[in-house]
C-alpha cells in the first residue's frame, strides 16, 4: 500500500487525519477527493492513490457516504460540524467509529501533485474533514452499557433504570436534587453522575458530609472563615461553597445539619451569596446544590428538626436510590463487577462465586446495601486462595451477622452482647434460650423481654422461631413480609454452640434429617465430627438415633425449634 | 420501528424536532439540553429524542449517518439538519433563520 503520510510536495504537507474534498468545476456538484489519509482509504478497501481525484460519491462504503453527506451540508450552508460520530463497518467487516469535525474554507489551493486538478478549480472552496478514530472507546463504552454500568452505578433492575433515567433528565438542569436512600446505596455516586451529566461537568464537584464536623467547624468548612475569626483560625480559609463556585456542591446527610446552619444555607441558596465566618463581606457564588439523606425529611420537617422553607427550596427533584434487596436481578451483576474491581486491585483475575454462594448472598437482606456487599466480597476474596469462592467462605461472616439482630448494626451493641455472654443462663432442660444477667435495658434493645426481677433477670425472647434469621425484619429475610419465604431463606443455619447439643436435640435433629447424620449435623449447624463426638459423650449411637426417627415422627416436639445461636462464652468449659 | 417518528412528523401541525443520539457517546450527553430547552422557545414544538442505532435506516433517508443529529420538520417537511455538537445560540439562530421561531 502506498504511504501518503509523507508530504506530496515540500510546501504542502498532508495531515494524517484530514480528508480534503473540493467541488468539481464542471457543474456536476460532485465532490472530489483531494486528499485522504491511508488509514481512512483502507476503510473503504482502497489506497489513497486509487481514490484521490475521484468523486467521493463514487466510492462505496458507509464511511464514504457519510463523508459525502457531511461535505454537502458544510458546503451548502457554511456551518461547521463538530464531533459528529459515525459508526460503520469497514471493508474488512470490522466495526468502526469515527468522530468527524468539518468546516468549509473559501480560498483553498490545490496541492501541486493533486489528482483532482483536472476536474477542480486551482483555488476556491473546499471542505476539510478531520477524523478521529474512536472505535476502541466506543466499544468500551458499549460494553459498559451492555453490562449495566452507568456513571459507576451498576444495575439493570427496573428500579435502577428508573434512577438512571432520572439522572439523565435532571442532570442537565440547574435545579437542586434531593437524593434519598438507605446507607450504602450509592447516593454520592448518583450525585456525581448528576454533576457529570450537567453543563457544570468540567467545573468542581465538592462533597461535604454534614455529620462529620461540629456545628462551628461545619459552618467554617461550608462558608469559609477569615483569619482570626476564632481561636486557631491562623489563616483565612476558603469554604466548600467557594470551592464549588460554578460547579456542584453535594451536601451528604443533610438531615443532620444544625438549625443555625440550615438558616445560613437557606439564605445562601436564596440570595446566592455567602459570608465567611468572622467576615464582613458578602461574596457571590454560583453553585448547584445536590443533597442526600437517609432519613425522611418530611418527618423531620413535621417535628421541626428541618426547616420547611429549606426543604421546599431544595426539593425540586427527588431521586430515591433503591436498597439492594429491592433491586431484583442486580446482585449477580454487582458481584461480577466488584470481583473484577477487587481482582484488578489484588492481581488475581477471574475469581467467581459458586452458584450456592450466589444463592446465599441473594437470600440476605443487605441492610448495608452495596457498600456491605463490596466489603464482604473483598473479605472473602482475600481469605480465599483459589479462583472459586464457595458458600463456606462466607461462614464466618454469617456468624457475625447472626450476632447482630435487625437494626443493630453497631459495634457497641455487638460488644454489649459479648460482655453479656459470660452470664448467660440457660434454663435447665429447656430449649428456650437464654437469660442474660444484669443487662435489662440493653437486652431489651436486642429483642428480649424481661421476665424476672432482682439482680439477675431472666429474659426470654419476645420472638422465638426455629429459624431466627428468617424474620423479615432481620437481615437474611427477603423483606416481603412473608415468613414462609423467610423460612426458605435459611437452609443451613449457622454453627450452633456445641454445648447446647443435648440428647433430646440430637435425637430431634436425626428425626428431622430422616436418620442422615450429615443432614442432622447441618440442621444443628455443627460439623459432623462434632456431632459424633457429642453422640459418643452422651452414649448415643447412630442406629438408636435412626430408630428415634421412626418413633418420634408423631411427636409434636419434633417440630419444636432448635436452640438459638448465641455468642461464644469466653472461659466456658468445652463439653 | 421508525414508523412512530414518521407518523408524528406528518401528523403534527407544528414543528417537530427529532434528536438522534447515542447514549454511549460522551459528546451526546452534552447535547441533552436540546430536548429540555427547545420547548421553551416555541409552544407548538414537539421534541422527539431517539437512539440513532434504532433508527439508522430511517435516518439515512435524510442523509444522516451518525449522531448526534438534530432534524427539524415543519408540516412534514425537513427544514433543518444539524449534525454534531452545537450550542444553544447556534440552534436558536438556525431556527430563527429558517423562520421556525417566529411565534415568539
Amino acid at each position: 500500500m502506498a504511504d501518503h503520510s509523507e508530504p506530496i510536495h515540500p510546501m504542502v504537507p498532508t495531515y494524517s487525519d484530514l480528508v480534503v474534498l473540493v467541488p468539481a468545476c464542471d457543474g456536476s456538484r460532485l465532490l472530489l477527493i483531494e486528499q485522504i489519509p491511508p488509514w481512512v482509504a483502507e476503510w473503504v478497501g482502497k489506497t489513497p492513490r486509487e481514490i484521490e481525484g475521484k468523486p467521493i460519491n463514487g466510492v462505496s462504503g458507509e464511511i464514504a457516504e457519510a463523508l459525502a453527506a457531511v461535505a454537502d451540508d458544510v458546503l451548502a450552508d457554511g456551518q461547521p460540524i463538530e464531533d459528529y460520530c459515525v459508526e460503520f463497518r469497514d471493508a474488512a467487516g470490522g466495526e468502526r467509529a469515527v468522530l468527524l469535525s468539518a468546516q468549509r474554507v473559501e480560498d483553498y489551493r490545490l496541492s501541486p501533485a493533486s489528482r483532482a486538478r483536472e476536474r477542480a478549480n486551482e483555488s476556491g472552496q473546499a471542505v476539510l474533514i478531520r477524523l478521529q478514530d474512536v472505535s476502541e472507546s466506543v466499544r468500551q463504552r458499549r460494553r459498559s452499557v451492555g453490562i449495566g454500568i452507568f456513571h459507576g452505578l451498576v444495575g439493570r433492575s427496573k428500579a435502577m433504570l428508573e434512577v438512571f433515567y432520572k439522572i439523565e433528565v435532571y442532570g442537565p438542569t440547574e435545579a437542586s436534587v434531593i437524593i434519598t436512600g438507605e446507607t450504602g446505596t450509592g447516593k454520592e455516586l448518583v450525585a456525581r453522575a448528576l454533576h457529570e451529566r450537567s453543563p457544570r461537568h468540567d467545573k468542581p464537584f465538592v462533597a461535604v458530609n454534614c455529620t462529620a464536623l461540629s456545628e462551628e467547624l461545619f459552618e467554617s468548612e461550608l462558608f469559609g472563615h477569615e483569619r482570626g475569626a476564632f481561636t486557631g483560625a491562623l489563616r483565612s480559609h476558603k469554604g466548600r461553597f467557594e470551592r464549588a463556585d460554578k460547579g456542584t456542591l453535594f451536601l451528604d446527610e443533610i438531615g443532620d445539619m444544625s438549625s443555625r446552619t440550615q438558616a445560613k444555607l437557606l439564605r445562601t441558596l436564596e440570595q446566592g451569596v455567602i459570608e465567611r465566618v468572622g467576615g464582613e463581606k458578602e461574596q457571590r457564588v454560583d453553585v448547584r446544590i445536590l443533597a442526600a439523606t437517609n432519613m425522611s425529611l418530611e418527618q423531620m420537617v413535621a417535628v421541626r428538626r428541618f426547616r420547611a422553607d429549606l426543604y421546599h427550596r431544595l426539593l425540586v427533584f427527588r431521586i430515591h436510590v433503591p436498597p439492594l434487596r429491592a433491586r431484583e436481578g442486580d446482585l449477580p451483576l454487582l458481584v461480577e463487577h466488584y470481583l473484577d474491581l477487587i481482582g484488578q486491585r489484588y492481581g488475581r483475575r477471574d475469581v467467581r462465586l459458586t452458584p450456592d454462594a450466589m444463592r446465599l448472598l441473594s437470600e440476605y437482606h443487605w441492610p448495608g446495601n452495596v457498600r456491605e456487599l463490596r466489603n464482604v466480597l473483598e473479605r472473602v476474596y482475600v481469605e480465599t486462595r483459589g479462583q472459586v469462592i464457595g458458600r463456606n467462605a462466607f461462614n464466618e461472616w454469617i456468624r457475625e451477622r447472626d450476632y447482630l439482630l435487625a437494626g443493630g448494626w453497631n459495634l457497641e451493641r455487638l460488644e454489649s452482647q459479648r460482655t453479656a455472654a459470660p452470664v448467660i443462663i440457660t434454663p435447665a432442660g429447656s430449649d428456650e434460650p437464654m437469660g442474660i444477667a444484669g443487662q435489662g435495658s440493653r437486652a431489651s434493645d436486642m429483642g428480649f423481654g424481661i421476665s424476672g426481677s432482682s439482680d439477675v433477670q431472666t429474659l426470654s425472647p419476645i420472638r422465638h422461631t426455629p429459624y431466627p434469621l428468617a424474620f423479615p425484619s432481620q437481615p437474611f429475610a427477603r423483606g416481603n413480609g412473608s415468613t414462609i419465604d423467610a423460612v426458605y431463606s435459611v437452609e443451613h443455619p449457622p454453627l450452633r454452640r456445641p454445648r447446647q447439643l443435648t440428647e433430646e436435640i440430637i435425637r430431634r435433629a436425626f428425626a428431622d434429617a430422616a436418620g442422615n447424620a450429615t443432614h442432622a449435623a447441618r440442621l444443628l449447624g455443627v460439623h459432623k465430627a462434632t456431632l459424633y463426638r457429642h453422640m459418643k459423650a452422651l452414649g448415643l449411637n447412630r442406629k438408636d438415633l435412626e430408630t428415634t426417627r421412626l418413633s418420634n415422627t408423631s411427636d409434636p416436639k419434633t417440630h419444636a425449634p432448635y436452640p438459638e445461636s448465641q455468642p461464644p462464652t469466653p472461659g466456658e468449659p468445652k463439653p | 420501528m421508525s414508523d412512530e417518528i414518521e407518523q408524528l412528523i406528518h401528523s403534527h401541525t407544528g414543528v417537530v424536532v427529532v434528536q438522534l443520539t447515542e447514549p454511549v457517546l460522551e459528546v451526546e450527553q452534552q447535547m441533552e439540553w436540546v430536548a429540555l430547552e427547545i420547548r421553551e422557545w416555541r409552544a407548538d414544538i414537539s421534541v422527539v429524542r431517539a437512539a440513532f442505532s434504532l433508527h439508522r435506516e430511517w435516518a439515512r433517508r435524510y442523509r444522516v449517518h451518525g449522531s448526534p443529529c438534530t432534524l427539524v420538520f415543519n408540516q412534514g417537511d425537513l427544514r433543518l439538519r444539524v449534525k454534531g455538537r452545537f450550542g444553544r445560540e447556534r440552534l436558536r439562530s438556525l431556527l430563527e433563520r429558517a423562520g421556525l421561531l417566529e411565534l415568539r
